[in-house]
């Protein structure tokens, strides 16, 4: 179901109604949970019931792995631990990648290949499975490590209804934030209506329906003939506009669904983390992952990175590490090798950055030319890698990069490049706005309001014609 | 601050609504191809009554249809030929809007997918039917941005028309056209689907037809090229063969060369006038012939 369908908008006022009526008229404290879960689960199988059974059978692995962890014989945990995530990964790898190692090791016109290709992706699993990981990992470190602790619960009943809601609430369950057990489980709580901070979710959701609605569904219908063979007939500058269109598109896209996400969690009493926090804004690469989805780079970083040996074993094998996690990280996001090499790209980003300032101690001063020249540097190299998200092919890339340096002599349709330049303006006014509010909150939290009015002003009338989001098909 | 801002935004929503009430804006005020359909779309389920459509000729096709200067055929005429889609959704919204024209202008060109479009079929949930049929300024074509684009295009009219001139003139550019376009049509799709598609245009034509609108085919000439393509053929014996020439009419296509086509398929500005014209003689000799 999309957040921006009538029929969301259906099941979100049923469900906060029913959410908060009086706990004695059902007689049970935890009804709340069961009311979310159903919900979520009516959500998940709006479109396609069938995958219910694959969103139970993940659920059921990490609840009966994660409990076993915590009160089974403290000689098989590791064991069980081990066993759980293997089953995460083999199920995700058999919905995620089979398509690519068809493609890559098999015939795909009969035979295993064929089948392989054949298997549907599986809406949110890349979500859904990194979170169950993270309960069953946060779980076994409950033993050692006291932040961690409690997160299962003795009764075997308790533990199914909070796991299996900590997997499946709505708001993140298909597009993220990916939670991490130990951030969300102790949140779980009754929760009241009196409780609930309606500015927080007021901004949250104006902010994320215009980044989507407004912006990136505006932009989609511009950004849609960045596609082979139809880009070779356009002009450099249209080119050029349309790759920037899209880095700004694939921003307002995804941070509006995780902003919106967090609007909703916090109409039922639950804060998830933020997932974005002004990326473009960021003067390095480690700074750009430390602002572009948060909550996908801190679990490669705990659960991947460190595990890894982080920086703890010398240089060289730091920017090994680097490049591991990130081009793991590529292909979380899809199976195509152009999502490893994307990984690749950022992973080697971030390791000859790193020896860069390993040898060089280079201050930069805010504001200064080169701060702005860094931040620009950034962005342009990170809207370039994005140009291997939208084109599966290399070749296609290639033919992409060709063009924009020979299409000068095209006529180029400046009333487009003028639309994708508008609709782009949003996301750099956000950055800027970002900026600047530091030097001066005050004058800024003065006019907030007419922002956020102007803001619904143009989700009524502005708004583009209706897309999913990007980060669906992931 | 919540209660400021919802403020904020009605005031803004009753001055727009006012502004758009009292102004008779006639700018093309489409963003791009996708939004074009939409508006027509749109334009068509909410502001043509079906009363006033009664006597209309409704055109109906593809983006080669879209081409034609509607307005040079007189106020009888709409078109609701759409960018990338084909007849079918044109002839899907008609049904669905359950409005009767008089006669259905069916362009032959493009069979393509037959699933209407789902922002079309949204704009006819009763969600968005009666807030956008209520207010002007929830409909797509009264955009605040799109009103800016509708201004500069109808400010910037001569230079785009000397653009889309000059684009013409890149014969490479052309060719490349060309050669995409025909490598699409050199692969015709397998009679299974073929017969599937003309199996549903069929019904709903045979529908129309029960309700004694008049049918009437015609085909846009292409260049010259890629008019023996398989396709290209294959399409016209599957029209001719679902739809016999003694139950319908078909316009004659006219010599391809005599036009000038701005990418291969689509008619460039004066050739476009130059067929509109064509379609409106044999149209109005067939009404004679009757």
């Amino acid at each position: 179901m999309l957040f921006t369908s009538f029929a969301f908008f259906i099941l979100l006022v049923l469900t906060f109604v029913i959410y908060y009526l009086p706990f004695n008229f059902f007689k049970k404290a935890n009804t709340q949970l069961l009311v979310l879960i159903l919900s979520s689960v009516i959500f998940y199988g709006y479109y396609a019931p069938e995958l219910l059974f694959l969103l139970a059978f993940s659920g059921a692995v990490n609840v009966l792995t994660s409990y076993y962890v915590s009160f089974g014989a403290p000689k098989h945990r590791m064991l069980l631990a081990t066993a759980g995530i293997v089953i995460n990964l083999v199920v995700l790898a058999f919905f995620k990648y089979s398509p690519l190692i068809a493609g890559t090791f098999f015939n795909t016109d009969n035979g295993i290949g064929f089948f392989l290709l054949t298997i549907p992706l599986p809406i949110g699993i890349s979500f859904f499975t990194f979170e169950g990981i993270s309960l069953v990992i946060d779980t076994y470190k409950g033993h050692t490590d006291d932040k961690f602790k409690n997160l299962v619960d003795k009764s075997f009943k308790t533990h199914i209804r909070n796991s299996f809601f900590f997997i499946v609430f709505f708001p993140h369950l298909v597009s993220g934030p990916i939670l991490k057990a130990h951030d969300f489980i102790p949140q779980i709580s009754n929760k009241f209506f009196k409780d609930i901070d309606w500015e927080y979710c007021f901004k949250m959701l104006v902010v994320g329906y215009f980044l989507k609605l407004v912006v990136a569904d505006n932009l989609k219908d511009f950004t849609s003939s960045l596609v082979y063979p139809g880009f070779m007939t356009l002009s450099t500058l249209t080119l050029a506009s349309m790759l920037l269109g899209y880095s700004f598109q694939i921003f307002a896209d995804f941070a509006g669904y995780s902003l919106i996400a967090l609007g909703l969690a916090g109409l039922f009493g639950y804060r998830l983390m933020q997932n974005f926090n002004f990326p473009y804004i960021s003067t390095t690469f480690s700074e750009f992952w430390r602002r572009w989805h948060i909550s996908l780079s801190t679990f490669l970083k705990e659960y991947l990175y460190f595990p890894l040996g982080g920086n703890k074993k010398g240089k060289v094998r730091t920017y090994i590490n680097l490049t591991i996690t990130m081009v793991l990280g590529g292909l979380w996001h899809g199976a195509a090798w152009s999502y490893a090499v994307w990984g690749a790209f950022h992973g080697l980003a971030l390791a000859i950055e790193r020896l860069f300032n390993d040898k060089f101690k280079i201050a930069i001063k805010p504001n200064s030319f080169f701060y702005y020249f860094k931040i620009l540097f950034v962005f342009l190299s990170v809207s370039l890698a994005w140009l291997l998200f939208k084109l599966p092919n290399f070749d296609q890339v290639i033919m992409y990069m060709k063009a924009l340096f020979t299409n000068t002599g095209l006529v180029t349709n400046y009333i487009s490049v003028f639309l994708i330049l508008l609709y782009s303006f949003p996301v750099v006014l956000y950055h800027i706005f970002y900026l600047k509010r530091q030097a001066k909150p005050a004058f800024f939290n003065k006019l907030e309001y007419a922002a956020y009015g102007v803001m619904l002003f143009l989700i009524l009338t502005n708004s583009g014609t209706p897309g999913t989001f990007i980060y669906f098909q992931f | 601050m919540i209660k400021k801002s919802i403020f904020i935004a009605v005031i803004l929503l009753v001055i727009f609504e006012t502004i758009i009430r009292f102004s008779n804006i006639q700018w093309d005020t489409s963003q791009n191809d996708k939004s074009a359909n939409l508006i027509s779309a749109q334009n068509f389920i909410y502001n043509f009554p079906a009363e006033d459509i009664a006597n209309d000729t409704v055109i109906i096709g593809s983006s080669i249809s879209r081409k034609l200067v509607t307005d040079s055929l007189g106020k009888r005429f709409v078109n609701l030929a759409f960018n990338a889609w084909s007849s079918y959704d044109g002839l899907e919204l008609v049904k669905l809007t359950q409005k009767k024209p008089a006669c259905l202008l069916i362009e032959m060109n493009v069979v393509g997918n037959q699933k209407l479009q789902e922002d079309v079929t949204a704009s006819l949930s009763p969600i968005s039917y009666y807030p956008n049929k209520a207010f002007k300024s929830f409909q797509l074509q009264n955009q605040p941005v799109g009103l800016v684009v509708g201004y500069l295009k109808n400010m910037l009219k001569a230079r785009m028309e000397e653009m889309k001139l000059k684009k013409r003139e890149n014969q490479e550019l052309y060719n490349l056209n060309v050669s995409m376009e025909k490598e699409k049509l050199i692969n015709v799709l397998p009679d299974s689907i073929l017969n599937a598609r003309f199996n549903v245009l069929k019904k709903l034509i045979e529908d129309f037809k029960k309700q004694n609108i008049k049918i009437v085919f015609f085909e846009v000439p292409f260049d010259e090229q890629l008019m023996n393509t398989a396709t290209v053929i294959k399409t016209r014996e599957y029209f001719h063969q679902y739809f016999s020439n003694k139950e319908y009419k078909y316009i004659d296509l006219p010599a391809v060369n005599d036009f000038i086509y701005s990418d291969g398929i689509h008619l460039s500005g004066k050739s476009a006038i130059v067929y509109t014209q064509y379609l409106k003689t044999e149209l109005n000799n067939i009404k004679n012939s009757n």
